[in-house]
């Protein structure tokens, strides 16, 4: 664990150095809120938001934000080499705005105090560092439910957090400031004790910690709401199980009380919830015959960028890295059904094999909820399909790898699964040197311009 | 008979994993040196449909700004829609401002099936450096069913210029790479080094740092390759 843990840490600094500041997308918007969150109550706390958007709008223009980014944000008419006033800085427009949008931005603020009299580029490194920090937690969460799921096999114990080590856009966001990062430490750790309590039982505190860790995640970013409705599934399942009497009610009372209490501290709950509803009350025809309509195109986009599409959303890779893991999925699926028929068939035994079966079935679950919420959001969005991206699925990390691991341990036969350790470790390596060489370099560095 | 065709496969496979990664690592080494030895717009994330082919006597192009003296080849990204074209396309590069052309080329259509770098070799233009130059394809023959496109992105990634249809500015930038003259892997070096470390804070603002993390990596991935051979 330790070696996959140090090439984290390297890799991860690696990421930081090639990619430029700020081409991390939203970056600029995630460290201002988290800078937002040390002006609260300070004296002249607008002079110095004023000063802070100005060094950072300085350091943008440095750095050839708008050349880089230049897919996505527009470069405005004045701002550099002009001057830097009129450059937007993508952080809250009036200092009247000032607030952390979430409790990881003001989380995010405690560790800047510490360079909070450096210049604005050393504060962005230094919150950079901790987001690969948290990198090697979800490695760390990812080793210890490889081990949880397959403790004799060393195929799946291995290659779930190698996979996930060698992933060259979960690298690139991890290596960036951004309220995602938090959000998926939380969510690890929910998916995690959820592993937990179906491989070896669950027990009251286990369902109290899934339940904590859901409710961080839920607060922290909407991409790990996929996280609730099978938690609310448990509570109430586990509840009417072990409870008696009117008791068994309870269980339902504590999911209310879950969604009221998410909804009264996190805006962005609510949001989904209205969502909801308004589907709800419509008849839901037109908004069928719409998803249906741009569901491919919005599958085949978040599929391109969860391997890799770093920079704001401006850096594909070419299709035919697309189209093998795309080959690689299908083969795992093909996997999974083999499995699925065993399971049916009561062939998976007892123990880890049923184990097995249970947790592939939570986290097919989990990705399907995920993508579900992801349409309905985009639906409401007008088809945007720019909030079609791969990295929204970073929080069911595990749950996505670990279905990888399954399926292709079960199309493997036994004899071969060091092999297939290898060759999919290999082609990780080979994929992420291309992404990082061939095309993170060449458009980043412009050498002679 | 299966387990003796089990023992074979097994046996290629450990015989030829380590040469087939070493491999393509090295064939990714050599693509990055050679996108980072030219200049311009490598991206493409163009899914093209009909209406923006070179059919019906359309001119697809892009201006660009020579980024040294010595400019002597231009390659372009061009798509063939998966289908066997036939009809002929040429190639015209000349400056901005001027009418007549620098070079110019014609190659037949069917030389592009799917996506497709092609690439345009002329002697050098030793005053290159600072010019704006034009690039653009025609190909008057050519059908809605029977033409070509070019790739490259919706967007302004290009700033130095930008992409052409019939001569008319678009928000848009093609795929394209320049080349100059006297360019060697030395020159790429020197300048990455000296762009890597450009306004960087702390250790990112160090070569050393970058070499040493180079070096930490590549034991790192030996020892994590070798521990998974022993341990799997």
């Amino acid at each position: 664990m330790f070696l996959l843990l140090a090439l984290t840490l390297v890799r991860g600094l690696i990421y930081i150095a090639v990619i430029p500041p700020w081409q991390s997308p939203d970056e600029p918007f995630h460290f201002l809120s988290a800078q937002s969150a040390l002006l609260q109550g300070a004296p002249d706390a607008s002079g110095k938001w004023e000063r802070l958007k100005a060094e950072t709008a300085a350091s943008l223009c440095e750095f050839r934000f708008w050349e880089l980014a230049g897919l996505v944000v527009r470069k405005p008419e004045g701002c550099c080499p002009e001057g830097t006033g009129a450059c937007p800085t993508y952080g809250f427009g009036e200092p009247t705005q000032i607030r952390p949008r979430t409790f990881t931005h003001a989380l995010l603020s405690l560790p800047l105090r510490l360079v909070i009299d450096q210049p604005v580029i050393w504060q962005l490194y230094w919150a950079r560092l901790l987001s690969v920090l948290v990198n090697l937690a979800v490695v760390a969460i990812a080793f210890a439910v490889g081990r949880l799921l397959f403790p004799d096999d060393v195929f799946g114990r291995l290659l779930l957090p190698t996979i996930i080590v060698f992933l060259p856009q979960h690298t690139a966001v991890m290596a960036a400031v951004n309220d995602g990062n938090p959000a998926e430490l939380w969510s690890c750790l929910a998916i995690y004790f959820w592993v937990r309590g179906i491989v070896k039982g669950f027990k009251w505190h286990g369902l109290l910690l899934v339940a904590v860790f859901t409710a961080l995640a839920a607060a922290s970013k909407p991409t790990t709401y996929f996280l609730v409705p099978p938690l609310l599934a448990l509570l109430i399942g586990y509840g009417w199980q072990r409870l008696q009497g009117w008791w068994r009610l309870a269980p339902l009372g504590g999911a209310a009380c879950l969604i009221a209490g998410l909804a009264l501290a996190s805006e962005r709950f609510r949001h989904p919830l209205a969502l909801l509803g308004s589907l709800l009350d419509a008849d839901g025809e037109g908004f069928t015959q719409w998803s249906l309509a741009h569901l491919p195109t919005a599958l085949v986009e978040t599929l391109r960028s969860f391997w890799a599409f770093l920079g704001w959303n401006a850096l594909p890779v070419s299709d035919a890295w697309i189209t093998l893991m795309l080959m690689l999925s299908a083969l795992c699926v093909a996997g999974l059904l083999r499995l699925g028929w065993r399971c049916w068939r009561g062939q998976a035994g007892r123990g880890p094999g049923l184990a097995l079966c249970h947790t592939a079935l939570f986290f097919c679950a989990c990705i399907a909820i995920s993508l579900a919420i992801m349409l309905i959001v985009f639906a409401y969005s007008a088809g945007q399909y720019g909030l079609y991206q791969g990295r929204y699925l970073f929080p069911a990390i595990i749950p996505i790898v670990g279905l990888l691991v399954i399926g292709w341990r079960a199309c493997l036969p036994t004899g071969w699964r060091r092999e297939g350790l290898i060759a999919v470790a290999a082609l990780f390596l080979v994929f992420d040197t291309a992404v990082l060489l061939a095309y993170a370099l060449p458009f980043f560095y412009p050498l002679w311009r | 008979m299966r387990t003796r065709l089990a023992n074979l496969a097994r046996h290629l496979f450990w015989r030829s994993w380590l040469p087939l990664t070493v491999l393509a690592l090295g064939i990714i080494g050599w693509q990055a040196s050679d996108t980072l030895l030219s200049d311009g717009q490598f991206v493409n994330n163009i899914r093209p449909g009909p209406t923006i082919s070179l059919a019906n006597g359309r001119q697809l192009g892009q201006t660009f700004v020579a980024a040294r003296a010595g400019l002597e080849r231009v390659d372009v990204l061009m798509f063939g829609y998966h289908r066997r074209n036939t009809q002929p396309v040429t190639f015209h590069l000349r400056p901005a401002a001027a009418a007549q052309d620098v070079f110019s080329a014609t190659f037949n259509a069917d030389e592009v099936w799917g996506w497709r770098w092609m690439s345009f070799r002329f002697p050098a233009l030793p005053d290159s450096a600072g010019q704006t130059y034009y690039f653009f394809f025609e190909s008057p023959t050519s059908t809605p069913e029977d033409a070509l496109t070019l790739g490259g992105v919706e967007g302004d990634l290009y700033a130095p210029g930008t992409a052409l249809i019939n001569g008319q500015p678009a928000r848009a930038d093609a795929a394209f790479r320049t080349y100059y003259a006297d360019l060697g892997l030395s020159d790429v070096w020197r300048a990455l080094s000296a762009r890597l470390v450009e306004g960087k804070p702390w250790l990112w603002g160090s070569l050393p740092f970058y070499v040493g993390l180079g070096v930490v990596y590549l034991l790192l991935v030996v020892g994590t390759g070798w521990y998974l051979i022993r341990t799997g």
